[in-house]
């Protein structure tokens, strides 16, 4: 099913609706234009409407989080106490009984599930996923349990726009977008960091840059993040001391952080995916008690000293930052929270991965930059830097989100003197993480919930045919406006192209088939070839174009000149849909 | 008449609707959009008013946790139980990010020992407000933990020319102090002087204690003139402040000034009649003024008398040190056998037998056996010049004596205190 409806769309895409009802009437036409203007400006105006919605949704969503936290483990920062042990599992015990029982489709981040609604159900997502999502996901969050709460406000941001698109009988096209978004709205509002969003939804969910998805997705966010500052306050989300970059030799340290980044990514993905489908191939009874027992865990874990690691963790990340810790507390912690954000994760608590990446990330940073302190005092930077560093590595290297991850750490750092560390760092994670792990976890989580979502790692990495890799050589003169028809029909007459090119002067390129020249020629030999190809005039390619763009020019027509950029009257060889489609086919058998 | 089609499908949609019947996706028209946007921003205002009511409940009840938890960690720390101070100080500031919370949890971890800590978190407020005296004034102590004496300084400084909320003139002064205690531990009495006495100029005139306190500073980095002046200021504006009495006393003693101490013992006495050492200051001045022949309106039978007994004193004060009076023949033969001892290697500069300090003894124990004769109540009450002899002679041996047999006692003590006065006099 998914395969149809995915095919339904590419054909979508690759054949203007134009083509499928008889062409309207001018003054049809011009109606239809208003009425799409209409569409548009009011489509860009729900963004805003969306992004407000989402906004107000995650401030509520954060407050509950907090306030769960306080009436389940008490107001103190520092729990201690059988307290400790008992909520994340007792909690745990209810969060499965509701996820079995009322909301069945509030497992996991939530990211996927927007992923599916927007490629698979059209843009759906029930509103009862919203419900579920926000009260779950605060409770597991509030409880102790090791998850965050961006990719839950991302989900309810969809849930809602999605919602918002069906209560407003959205056109198909449009209801598939307002899901991210909403998405787009949701995370910005929990990250506090817009263009991180921004840049997640297209990178990660969404997969491509249109002018028109941009501009709803920015409106949305920015106004969700205004929504949210007003609410809770324009301080970005960690206290960042002034970083610095002291000196270039320290990239070879930023780069061994990259390699510890990575390796640790590998070790938390690989983690998931043995451990998920185990899990839940263990059966449905079981999955009462999974979350309870991660909850148990996580609060022995929290017991024996090292509470940190429970719930979003953000105060610790804070911590981390401003060097609260020592080396060694920081490498553990970064090792238990791998460990119980699996756990939680794994069990089916819904609840997001950003926070645990994150706090995984700093405290790793932390430690790395700690560990070279000791080993090379001289050109080690602060620890706050490193913290950033390992926030942006982890988020390269787990969720495979390059350019977010860069512009995340930029944002919430608000400094970009540490361009250079992120990048260097964020690039060796990613590459080892890629190398080693070729599925991201997103795709990995998709694939074992039986999805075929389109991975948009491979589609960033997928090789784009064009123009110049299935063109042919023309094989016949090339006849020119001016020129008389019984001229050409003569130079042409042993041709073996069964359509002739004809070109002006100005570097219009226009098609007639032999046998039509023929005849002409015979008829009105003393007539310029212009005269017969006057409303043969055809669009041309070039050799960068990419084969979708070529297609969309071709209409019925058998094939298209390609012609040089600077020289339009240049004839550099002619595509045909039959050449195109081959190639595809040759693609697909290689691949294969 | 045109007919409207549907955007989705294409199918013709019938006039008057905005529907279409095929997919059920609808043709917006300006009417239902402004309609619609109407609505959303009712449901908007709805909503946003409920996140509002939301989120200032949840405010007032954080604003509770964090005064909650910040007055646990207070109360901690007055009960020495700094640990238990960071937790409750942490909780604080997850409710509320304050600079005062902040400073608090610093302090705090000073305290519990986490110094490093301490001074990561400071050094991160100093970068966000490197002005602020509070934070350069709680860096400057940690650099005194950390016996770094540059560091100190520098945010001590920091402190005394940075911002502080309230009352700054006083928080000034007192981190002034701070840092002048600071350096006169760590003995730079250099800068520690500079700081004195530009805690001096710019000290409040009306402030007693302070002006008493400055004088206490002056005197531990030996300045005892300035001393002594800030010590009768504050007395000016409080004339029975104890401090700055016993500094007046001490350092009118100190400067050899034994009229002006004691008139300063005296009044201090009567504020603190059982302080130990004033009583004993008192009587060493008691013993130097009753040994002085030199004291004004002094009867001439009573200066002569004072003269004979400091000139038979000192006597004693020789036979002590064990110089016995000595014949200048005696004198040359020593200083010649010395020669020979010394042989010709010796410098031409070599201290002689006369200028060693037992020569400079025997030398003296002469001069005393010589004057000894003149020495009685009839020449001295013919001849007042033989009392600056003898007081002259009996100066300079208390002054020899110091430097063989160790400080004196009694009687010599008091000598040698009016031989130190009559130097300081002539010079």
């Amino acid at each position: 099913m998914a395969d149809q409806v995915q095919g339904s769309r590419v054909q979508e895409e690759a054949l203007p609706a134009s083509l499928e009802v008889p062409p309207p009437s001018p003054e049809e036409a011009a109606k239809t234009g208003e009425v799409t203007h209409l569409e548009e400006r009011f489509f860009l105006v729900l963004s805003i409407f969306i992004g407000v919605l989402s906004g107000l949704a995650v401030v509520c969503f954060r407050i509950c989080i907090e306030w769960t936290r306080i009436l389940i483990l008490g107001s103190g920062l520092e729990v201690t106490g059988i307290r400790l042990i008992l909520a994340p599992a007792l909690v745990g015990l209810v969060i499965a009984f509701l996820v079995l029982h009322v909301f069945p489709s509030v497992r996991g981040s939530g990211v996927n599930q927007t992923k599916a609604a927007l490629y698979i159900y059209d843009g759906y997502i029930p509103f009862r996923t919203a419900v579920g999502k926000f009260l779950l996901s605060a409770l597991a969050i509030g409880s102790g349990h090791s998850l965050g709460p961006e990719d839950p406000s991302l989900q309810i941001g969809a849930a809602l726009a999605s919602a918002l698109g069906r209560r407003l009988r959205l056109s198909r096209e449009k209801l598939r977008l307002v899901a991210p978004i909403g998405a787009a709205a949701g995370l910005a509002a929990a990250f506090n960091a817009p263009i991180s969003a921004v840049l997640f939804v297209i990178e990660e969910v969404i997969g491509r840059w249109t002018a028109g998805i941009l501009g709803s997705v920015v409106l949305s966010a920015v106004s969700s993040v205004v929504i949210a500052r007003w609410f809770l306050g324009s301080e970005p989300m960690f206290r960042v001391p002034p970083v610095s970059f002291v000196h270039p030799t320290e990239l070879l340290a930023y780069a061994v952080l990259g390699v510890f980044g990575g390796l640790a990514s590998l070790v938390f993905a690989k983690a998931i995916e043995i451990f998920r489908p185990r899990l839940k191939d263990l059966g449905r009874s079981t999955q009462y008690f999974q979350p309870a027992i991660a909850g148990l865990i996580i609060g022995l874990i929290g017991f024996i000293g090292f509470p940190q690691v429970m719930g979003a963790g953000y105060e610790y990340i804070d911590q981390a930052i401003h060097n609260q810790f020592t080396w060694e507390v920081l490498g553990i912690l970064a090792g238990l929270k791998i460990l119980a954000t699996t756990l939680s994760f794994v069990s089916g608590t819904p609840g997001g991965m950003f926070a645990p990446t994150l706090f995984i990330g700093a405290m790793l940073g932390a430690f790395v930059g700690g560990v070279e302190h000791i080993l090379v005092p001289r050109v080690i930077g602060s620890t706050a830097t490193y913290a950033l560093v390992g926030m942006g590595v982890l988020f390269a290297g787990f969720l495979r989100a390059p350019l977010t991850s860069v512009f995340m750490v930029l944002e919430v750092s608000g400094n970009y003197s540490i361009i250079l560390p992120v990048i260097v760092g964020n690039t060796i994670a990613y590459l080892i993480s890629r190398s080693f792990q070729p599925v991201p976890i997103f795709d990995l989580l998709t694939r074992q919930d039986g999805l075929e979502l389109p991975s948009m790692e491979e589609e960033r990495e997928e090789h784009i045919l064009h123009v110049e890799d299935v063109m042919r050589p023309y094989a016949a003169p090339v006849l020119e406006f001016d020129e008389l028809q019984s001229e050409a029909a003569a130079r042409v007459a042993r041709s073996a192209e069964p359509v002739l090119l004809a070109r002006n002067t100005e570097g219009f390129w226009a098609e007639i088939g032999l046998h039509d020249l023929s005849k002409s020629a015979l008829t009105e030999a003393g007539e310029p070839v212009a005269k017969l190809v006057a409303d043969k005039i055809v669009p041309t390619l070039h050799p960068d174009l990419t084969l979708e763009s070529a297609l969309r020019k071709f209409g019925a027509l058998p094939l298209l000149p390609v012609v040089h950029r600077a020289d339009p009257r240049r004839l550099l060889g002619v595509v045909s849909v039959e050449l195109i489609l081959k190639s595809y086919r040759d693609l697909s058998q290689s691949a294969e | 008449m045109s007919e409207a089609r549907c955007k989705t499908c294409g199918t013709p949609v019938a006039a008057g609707s905005s529907v279409c019947a095929n997919c059920s996706s609808q043709m917006p028209d300006w009417r239902r959009q402004i309609t619609l946007i109407l609505t959303l921003l009712g449901i908007t205002i709805v909503l946003f008013a409920a996140a509002w009511f939301l989120n200032h409940s949840f405010s007032v009840r954080r604003d509770a946790l964090a005064e909650q938890w910040f007055n646990d960690g207070q109360r901690d720390l007055a009960n020495n139980d700094p640990k238990g101070a960071v937790a409750a100080y942490r909780s604080a500031l997850f409710y509320r990010d304050s600079d005062l919370y902040r400073l608090r949890l610093a302090e705090a971890l000073a305290s519990a020992n986490y110094t490093d800590q301490a001074k990561a978190y400071l050094l991160n407020l100093w970068e966000e407000r490197p002005g602020s005296g509070n934070i350069n004034l709680e860096l400057a102590r940690i650099a005194v933990r950390q016996n770094d004496i540059p560091s100190a300084i520098r945010f001590y400084h920091g402190a005394i020319y940075g911002l502080w909320d309230t009352d700054a003139i006083q928080h000034r002064l007192q981190t002034r102090l701070e840092l002048i205690h600071f350096l006169l531990e760590h003995n730079e009495k250099e800068n520690a002087y500079a700081e004195i006495t530009a805690l001096a100029a710019g000290a409040p005139s009306n402030d007693a204690r302070l002006q008493a306190t400055i004088g206490e500073l002056f005197q531990q980095t030996g300045d005892i003139g300035s001393a002594l002046a800030q010590f009768e200021a504050a007395l000016k504006i409080d004339r029975n402040l104890f401090p700055a009495l016993r500094g007046a006393a001490t350092t009118s003693f100190q400067s050899g000034d034994f009229y002006r101490a004691r008139r300063y013992l005296e009044q201090a006495l009567r504020e603190q009649p059982e302080d130990p050492q004033l009583r004993e200051m008192f009587q060493q001045t008691g013993l130097v003024l009753k040994s002085d022949p030199f004291e004004r309106h002094l009867p001439q039978q009573q200066r002569i008398q004072r003269t004979l007994t400091a000139f038979e004193q000192a006597g004693k004060r020789l036979q002590q040190c064990g110089a016995a009076p000595v014949t200048p023949e005696q004198t040359r033969l020593t200083a010649s056998k010395q020669r020979e001892l010394a042989g010709n290697s010796a410098p031409a500069n070599a201290p002689t037998a006369a200028t060693t300090p037992a020569a400079n003894l025997q030398m003296l124990a002469k001069s005393w056996s010589d004057l000894r004769p003149n020495i009685n109540a009839r020449s001295l009450s013919r001849n007042s010049d033989l009392i600056d002899a003898a007081m002259d002679l009996v100066f300079r041996i208390e002054q020899a004596t110091v430097k063989t047999c160790g400080a004196p006692t009694g009687e010599d003590w008091a000598l040698l205190q009016l031989s130190n006065q009559s130097s300081e006099l002539e010079r």
